[in-house]
């Protein structure tokens, strides 16, 4: 029988991927309950026993990967993992159920984690929702250990796609390396930490699919197009033919565009930087011939802790990023919490402005490493801007009472806020350089909330496309840089339409480097502008990338038909 | 009778004892033979299990007590109070 489903997802990291199907903690109601015999507790007691030894021995050396690849500020999130390892309220009461109940470890797995997740779970605190994923996590852990599955045992013969419905940082780490080729998720945002890591490691992924619409079994075969962010479950033979063909396309066209420039067919020199998150895609970066760094988010190192770390641990991270990318320059954006407005640069409580000075005084500390410039996120109004500047100010001069070695830093801002692209011009008489940050502006022109999951605001839209253009005129005159580092820019379709506004720098994902160069090199700049024109007097987003479709085509077609946006 | 050293103390950091503080107080409890225990108004907690921490969740400026009895009870009480006051290490 053949069985086929199409899903459609946030496509988090570029790449075609086919393979076999991997199922992680998904279960279709196939997860054995019984009773068992009093003879045979002591026997079940020991299998869980040893599933948790496994299972903590399995995370011990997530934990060593993860201190290797990403140094020590990450690791401990681990702890957490580690420690539940050895709870009483957890194991005990497991072990408990198992001897009371005379059931089998795994429906005991169930139950006592059941039990320890509800009252979370009825709490709305964002606190208690992410212990309650914690729970789960460890959950998923332990049943795959008991079910006698572990990572020794992955199938090495051949490549597969893993199937979860969210991995812990521990699995992503772990299992987002060969042979997996792919991951689709059910749950998962384009910025969870899922779908940073499997940019980070260039697995092709698509996250937030929703609940799978059909069971699916280990094996069948699953086309993941991390482009258009398509799955395809019990893809048939035609469809992995091409897309394994795909694949090996991309592949063959990453690796003749390392070294290619960044030009257009009129001759514009054009500069593509790459946006990352962690250490490890400076390399990434470097070898797909990114230009600098044009966008550092920082916010990764404060995953499940809330706060920076100290000044110290920054500065060790901030000048390895910063040496391996000299003498490119690297964009550091200050933290940025989503959602949580009290870090923006203006308002700040005692407390905030503690910890902005701490990473602004590490990034300054940073810059005898290589060439760093600083810019800050959300900025709405001049008088926030200048409040920010003059903290960088604050912070550069008790430095300089230190005598600390300082280079010189330009300080700048994201436009992503409609009211700074309206008043751009006021903007650029102090800010040393603009980033504009699309999606972001696209989602508050649009009146999006954030909590709209599935969809995303289309920065396409007419009343976008006129800010976008507001913001680079503005630049141009002031002589200021204006660089535009949003999905936009990552988008085969829309980049012609930037380079039509006049946007000369770009920063899109590191894996993504190599494709933006290649469509720069088929745009002619002054047909783009003409285009850019018409599009600002179009009705609707639609109308928009019909155009674009239609104009760009002739010389682009044939590399967004390879990359399957068409 | 065994005598019990009893301490309450500020959580400082802004999300209290959020999960990696949580570990961080469990690591540390588990180096002393004592019995430990964490309060938080009426809520009580082994301070060697990280579901009972977790559970007790302090916000900002929650006052937590520390309860411990046994032999190494005072370097258990030095420590627990240098990793709060400290911000379990991550005050600017």
């Amino acid at each position: 029988m053949t069985r086929r489903a199409q899903l459609k997802g946030i496509a988090a990291s570029i790449g075609v991927a086919v393979g076999p199907a991997r199922m992680i903690g998904i279960e279709h109601g196939r997860r054995p309950h019984r009773r068992i015999e009093q003879g045979a507790v002591a026997r079940e007691l020991a299998r869980f026993a040893q599933a948790v030894s496994s299972s903590r021995a399995e995370i011990e050396a997530a934990k060593q990967e993860l201190t290797q690849r990403h140094g020590p500020t990450y690791a401990p999130i681990l702890d957490v993992y580690l420690l539940m390892h050895a709870d009483a309220l957890l194991i005990d009461a497991i072990a408990d159920v198992i001897r009371e109940e005379r059931i089998n470890a795994e429906w005991a797995v169930s139950q006592v984690v059941e039990r320890l997740r509800r009252p979370l779970l009825e709490d709305a605190s964002p606190y208690f929702q992410e212990r309650a994923n914690d729970i789960e996590h460890v959950r998923e852990h332990l049943l795959r250990h008991l079910s006698g599955e572990q990572r020794s045992e992955r199938p090495a013969d051949g490549p597969t796609v893993l199937i979860a419905r969210d991995l812990s940082p521990a699995d992503a780490v772990h299992m987002l390396a060969p042979p997996t080729v792919g991951l689709v998720t059910e749950l998962g945002a384009e910025s969870s930490h899922t779908a940073i890591l499997a940019r980070t490691f260039g697995v092709p992924a698509v996250v937030g699919v929703g609940p799978l619409p059909i069971e699916i079994e280990d094996g069948e075969p699953v086309l993941v197009d991390g482009f258009s962010g398509k799955v395809t479950l019990g893809a048939a033979l035609d469809e992995r033919k091409a897309a394994d063909g795909r694949r090996d396309r991309f592949r063959a066209f990453l690796e003749s565009e390392r070294s290619t420039e960044a030009v257009t067919r009129d001759g514009v020199s054009i500069s593509v930087a790459a946006n990352i998150e962690l250490l490890s895609e400076v390399e990434a970066a470097l070898q797909n011939g990114a230009e600098g760094i044009g966008l550092y988010r920082t916010e990764f190192m404060c995953l499940d802790r809330g706060e920076p770390p100290r000044e110290e641990e920054q500065l060790e991270l901030y000048r390895k990023v910063v040496s391996g990318m000299a003498p490119r320059t690297v964009v550091f954006r200050t933290f940025d919490w989503r959602g949580d407005k009290r870090l923006r640069a203006h308002d700040l409580g005692e407390r905030q402005r503690a910890w902005l000075k701490t990473q602004v005084r590490a990034v300054l500390r940073a810059s005898g490493e290589g060439s760093v410039a600083l810019m800050f996120p959300m900025v709405a109004t001049v008088a926030e801007f200048l409040g920010a500047r003059a903290l960088v100010e604050e912070c550069r001069a008790e430095l300089r009472e230190q005598s600390a070695t300082l280079k010189p830093v330009a300080v700048g801002m994201m436009v992503e806020v409609p009211s700074a692209a309206l008043l751009a011009e006021r903007f650029a008489e102090h800010a040393d350089f603009f980033a504009v940050g699309t999606n972001d502006l696209a989602h508050h022109t649009l009146a999006f909330d954030r909590r709209d999951s599935g969809s995303a605001a289309n920065p396409l839209d007419p009343a976008v496309l006129g800010l976008l253009e507001r913001t680079i005129s503005a630049a141009i005159r002031a002589g200021i840089p204006c660089s535009m580092c949003g999905g936009m820019a990552a988008d085969p379709v829309a980049l012609g339409l930037a380079l039509g506004f006049g946007y000369r720098q770009f920063s899109v994902p590191a894996s993504a480097v190599p494709l933006a160069r290649a469509v720069i090199r088929n745009v002619d700049v002054e047909a783009a502008s003409a285009v850019a024109r018409d599009a600002l007097g179009c009705g609707s987003a639609d109308a928009v990338r019909q155009l674009l479709l239609e104009r760009l085509g002739p010389e682009l077609g044939a590399l967004w038909k390879e990359q399957g946006l068409v | 009778m065994t005598e019990v050293l009893s301490v309450t103390v500020e959580v400082k950091n802004r999300l209290g004892l959020h999960a990696r503080a949580a570990a961080k107080l469990v690591n540390v409890a588990n180096q002393f033979k004592s019995q430990i225990e964490v309060s938080k108004g009426e809520q009580v907690a082994d301070a060697k299990s990280i579901m009972g921490v977790l559970l007790l969740c302090g916000g900002q400026g929650a006052r937590i007590t520390f309860r411990i009895s046994g032999p190494d009870a005072p370097s258990a009480l030095t420590a627990l109070c240098a990793l709060v006051a400290d911000g379990f290490g991550e005050l600017p």
